[in-house]
């Protein structure tokens, strides 16, 4: 029978759909939990771009409106729905005045796409801070873009330098040694031996400013 | 062969790394660091070991035509299988192995022991060669790590080693040093394991 | 992406060689450089699969996984894929070459798990290459490959191996050679951008 023409696609058959089966029934059973994790992790990011802004208008230390969530992002942050803008965003308001703004952007990496939050002041010119939501660069390499001293680099940092231009309302940035220190406000520490993740990076945060500036031009949030 | 003569051989005598030549791609890209080595080592043996049984389970009816197809398919369940489990029940664990997903499944060492080992011998074998051969891999790994760890970082596991005034070797955190540190573990091993003589 | 296909296929041989630069497919790489002849079958069996499995995932990835919403079984589907024209592949070469069958040995079987060969799949999906893309990409990326491995044969080939300690003989000696040629070829990077 094993030698028979139908047997082997059968036989192969009966695998995928055993195996695909027990993958599919796995993913359902746990889709539900692991998209609870994802939300409370994700809230949990952005609000940690905008707890600092949030602390200086408050009074209280970024740790403590961390320690309060969830009940810290229910009161302070708010998801906004623009008409025909592609990103997620949220803002911080404190007693009704908007503080500032968390915008999730998109970009490619060296070996897959990424996604970060980054929190701007509410002239939309000046980063606030920045994480990264989801990346997939080589672990110990690339993903060390999410450690905290090359995410720091960007906290405060005054990025739509060119307001006007109709091209970039950014400006290009030159990588320097990880072990050394920045000169000008034109140099960026990189990521040893990820030259190419960090470029990444700093590409997506031009074209993501880029297209956030243009929609605020001519549009309200 | 007992049961023991085939852990030494799949774990030494025959090692995945400096014997067969097989699992290189990510012995350099995860030995930059012990953690990830340890991770990546231990999704490997539980891997090999799951889908060692699993093959020689079959291995009566399964086609030769179809048996690349059927060993692939059933590595590539098993790993994702594991990365469901985590993702639901341990998310800051499956977060560091995330990236691993693809690596297992092409780790050629999963398809070696496969073909050589799990298709044609016993369930029980199967398991004990795959745990083996895992552990032999997950050895050289963290042999490998530790120094590029240690050099390229000043750590192990993440706790900080040498003081401020070490200067990393930035080769250590690139590839190709992994290169250089293999070939100079297997040249260990020939002249002192296997004796090779000129 | 608007990168032209021509760009392309010579980025992917030389500034971005998927093995010299991104360190995938080495295990079959180090171990079958020990003769020219297999070294040179192996590449050609290896850039061949490269180039109809890439087609084929692009066509299966656009057209069946995204409109069915089953993109999370991408890495099963694009390896069943591979793994099912290996098979066909390793029939062909046991009937007409078995020369090359016999001297490949298991490493005709491990192009299925050949890291070069899913992560070019992988790599033309989250660059979105569209299809021409993806044949020049893959085409250039097969050819990559085995001037990589025909270029470690040939220095193989040229090396006394009685003035190689004994100890460093055979893969060893091969991982040096790849470690110095990688390094190498760091110099390329950056220079054309294909992402």
């Amino acid at each position: 029978m094993k030698d028979s023409f139908w047997f082997p696609i059968v036989f192969m058959l009966i695998n995928v759909v055993l195996f695909t089966g027990i993958l599919a029934v796995m993913f359902r059973y746990s889709e539900e939990k692991i998209e609870t994790y994802e939300t409370s992790s994700y809230q949990q990011k952005i609000l940690s771009t905008l707890s600092a802004k949030i602390g200086e208008v408050t009074q209280q230390s970024p740790e403590q409106i961390m320690a309060a969530y969830p009940g810290s992002f229910e009161k302070y942050v708010q998801k906004l729905e623009p008409k025909d803008f592609e990103r997620e965003v949220y803002k911080a308001v404190v007693a009704d005045t908007v503080v500032a703004y968390c915008f999730e952007i998109k970009g490619n990496g060296l070996w897959g796409s990424m996604r970060a939050l980054v929190s701007t002041s509410t002239d939309f010119k000046t980063i606030l801070d920045f994480a990264i939501v989801n990346q997939q660069e080589t672990p110990g390499l690339g993903a060390r873009i999410e450690e905290k001293w090359f995410l720091d680099q960007f906290q405060n940092r005054l990025f739509v330098v060119n307001p006007e231009s109709k091209d970039d309302v950014t400006q290009s940035y030159e990588f320097i040694a990880e072990t050394q220190t920045p000169a000008t406000d034109r140099q960026l520490r990189r990521v040893t031996g990820a030259t190419i993740t960090s470029d990444s990076v700093i590409k997506m945060l031009r074209a993501e400013f880029n297209y956030i500036y243009d929609y605020v031009r001519s549009n309200e949030l | 062969m007992t049961k023991k003569e085939i852990f030494i051989n799949a774990t030494f005598k025959d090692n995945a790394i400096w014997r067969q030549i097989l699992g290189i791609c990510s012995a350099l890209a995860v030995t930059n660091l012990m953690l990830n080595s340890l991770i990546m080592g231990l999704g490997v043996i539980f891997t090999l070991a799951m889908a060692g049984m699993t093959i020689s389970l079959i291995r009566a009816w399964t086609p030769r035509s179809v048996r690349m197809m059927v060993q692939v398919l059933i590595i590539a369940a098993y790993v994702i299988i594991v990365d469901i489990f985590l993702k639901a029940n341990m998310p800051v664990i499956s977060k560091q192995l995330g990236p691993y997903v693809g690596l297992i499944i092409t780790n050629c060492i999963l398809m070696g022991r496969a073909e050589a080992f799990a298709s044609q011998n016993k369930v029980m074998d199967s398991l004990v060669d795959g745990i083996g051969s895992g552990i032999g891999y997950t050895m050289v790994l963290l042999a490998i790590s530790f120094i590029r760890e240690l050099f390229g970082f000043g750590s192990i596991f993440g706790f900080r080693i040498m003081g401020d005034w070490w200067t990393a070797w930035s080769i250590m955190v690139m590839a190709p040093s992994a290169f250089f540190l293999l070939a100079m573990l297997i040249w260990i091993i020939n002249t002192y394991y296997y004796k090779v003589k000129a | 992406m608007e990168i032209s296909a021509f760009v392309l296929f010579w980025a992917a041989i030389f500034t971005g060689n998927i093995l010299l630069t991104y360190f995938l497919g080495m295990c079959s790489y180090l171990s079958i450089s020990k003769e020219i002849e297999s070294a040179f079958g192996l590449g050609i069996a290896v850039a061949f699969v490269l180039i109809v499995t890439s087609a084929l995932n692009w066509l299966v990835y656009y057209y069946i996984l995204i409109p069915f919403g089953i993109v999370y079984l991408q890495y099963i589907v694009f390896i069943i894929v591979i793994a099912a024209f290996v098979q066909f592949l390793e029939l062909v070469i046991e009937r007409y070459t078995p020369s090359l069958y016999y001297s490949l040995g298991i490493f005709l079987p491990l192009i299925t798990v050949n890291c070069a060969i899913l992560g070019v799949g992988l790599f033309m999906i989250i660059r979105k290459y569209s299809f021409i893309q993806t044949l020049a990409f893959s085409a250039g990326s097969g050819i990559g490959w085995l001037l990589a491995i025909l270029m470690l044969a040939a220095i193989r080939r040229k090396l006394k191996e009685k003035m190689v300690p004994a100890g460093l003989r055979g893969a060893a000696i091969s991982l040096i050679i790849t470690g110095i040629m990688a390094l190498g070829f760091i110099g390329f990077s950056g220079i054309v951008q294909i992402q």
